[in-house]
């Protein structure tokens, strides 16, 4: 590696920027990593490997870019080379619907025009959070980045290594499929 | 990216694609004030997006609520922090 070859930072300035610039994200990248791997020792093992990464490739990080994104980049790529492989599937939930989703053209087709604001509120954190988790992970990626972490398109386009304009189609068929199982759900509970 | 398809609605105030796709940068707080006031107009004509919007809306809400807040284990925090103390050396 050409780590020695650009040493920009000193000990001092290393541990400073990772205590003041990563640190304050190991709650976010928990969260990230226990919603990719749904394991919590592989989500430990995950932000463990990112945060020594980071330290140790911290010359290639740019002070006063965003510290965040850098970090998730890296907790991504791990997770693609090191865990997709070996991660556990998520329990199997109630929502049989989502293969036929996945395989149907008409993916981007429906509003769902009967799931409503007030029904989606009656719905206690569980099934939200099921839902997500039921996503591929390819599509649960994009809106943990986007609604659960608040990154813009062009930091997400980054962290996924993809374009703008992928970044925002493959958000819109997860919004899609998430609704279609919101949906599901409410008409089951009978709202 | 999406295929175009042809409005369906009868108010037929929308052109579908446009409006998603506006709906969507609006929703995620990346439109412009320009963007965000024809948006606004555009959903004081038309229902299947003012309906949409608020449904994403209460959705994103939601996610945000019930899907973060979780707190990284204490030992974990511990591990990292030794870790890089002792490659810091
Ligand atoms: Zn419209």
């Amino acid at each position: 590696m050409s780590e020695a070859a650009k040493k920009k930072y000193s000990l001092d300035e290393k541990n400073r920027i990772f205590k003041s610039e990563f640190f304050p994200h190991l709650d976010s990248m928990y969260n990230f990593a226990f919603r990719l791997t749904f394991d919590e020792d592989d989500a430990k093992d995950l932000v463990q490997d990112t945060y020594l990464k980071a330290f140790r490739f911290i010359d290639s990080f740019e002070q006063g870019t965003n510290a965040k994104a850098w970090l998730f980049r890296i907790l991504k790529n791990s997770f693609i080379n090191d865990f997709r492989k070996k991660s556990k599937a998520p329990t199997k939930i109630d929502y049989q619907e989502v293969e036929t989703y996945y395989n149907s053209d008409d993916i981007d087709e429906p509003i769902t025009p009967d799931l409503r604001v007030d029904s989606l509120q009656d719905m206690i954190g569980d099934e939200i959070s099921n839902a997500l988790n039921a996503l591929d992970v390819d599509f649960r990626t994009v809106i943990i980045l986007c609604d659960l972490e608040g990154f813009k398109y062009d930091e997400m386009a980054k962290i996924l290594d993809i374009p703008i304009g992928t970044v925002r189609s493959r958000l819109h068929r997860a919004r899609n499929l998430l609704k279609e199982m919101l949906s599901g759900y409410a008409k089951k509970m009978g709202y | 990216m999406e295929k175009t398809n042809e409005n369906s609605n009868a108010e037929g105030a929308c052109e579908k694609q446009k409006c998603l796709e506006m709906l969507q940068v609006v929703l995620d707080g990346q439109a412009d004030e320009k963007l965000k006031a024809e948006f606004d107009e555009h959903l004081k004509n038309c229902m299947p997006c003012f309906k949409s919007y608020n449904v994403d809306f209460a959705i994103k809400e939601l996610l945000k609520q019930k899907c973060c807040g979780q707190h990284v284990p204490q030992d974990l925090k511990e591990a990292i922090k030794s870790k890089i103390d002792n490659l810091a050396v």
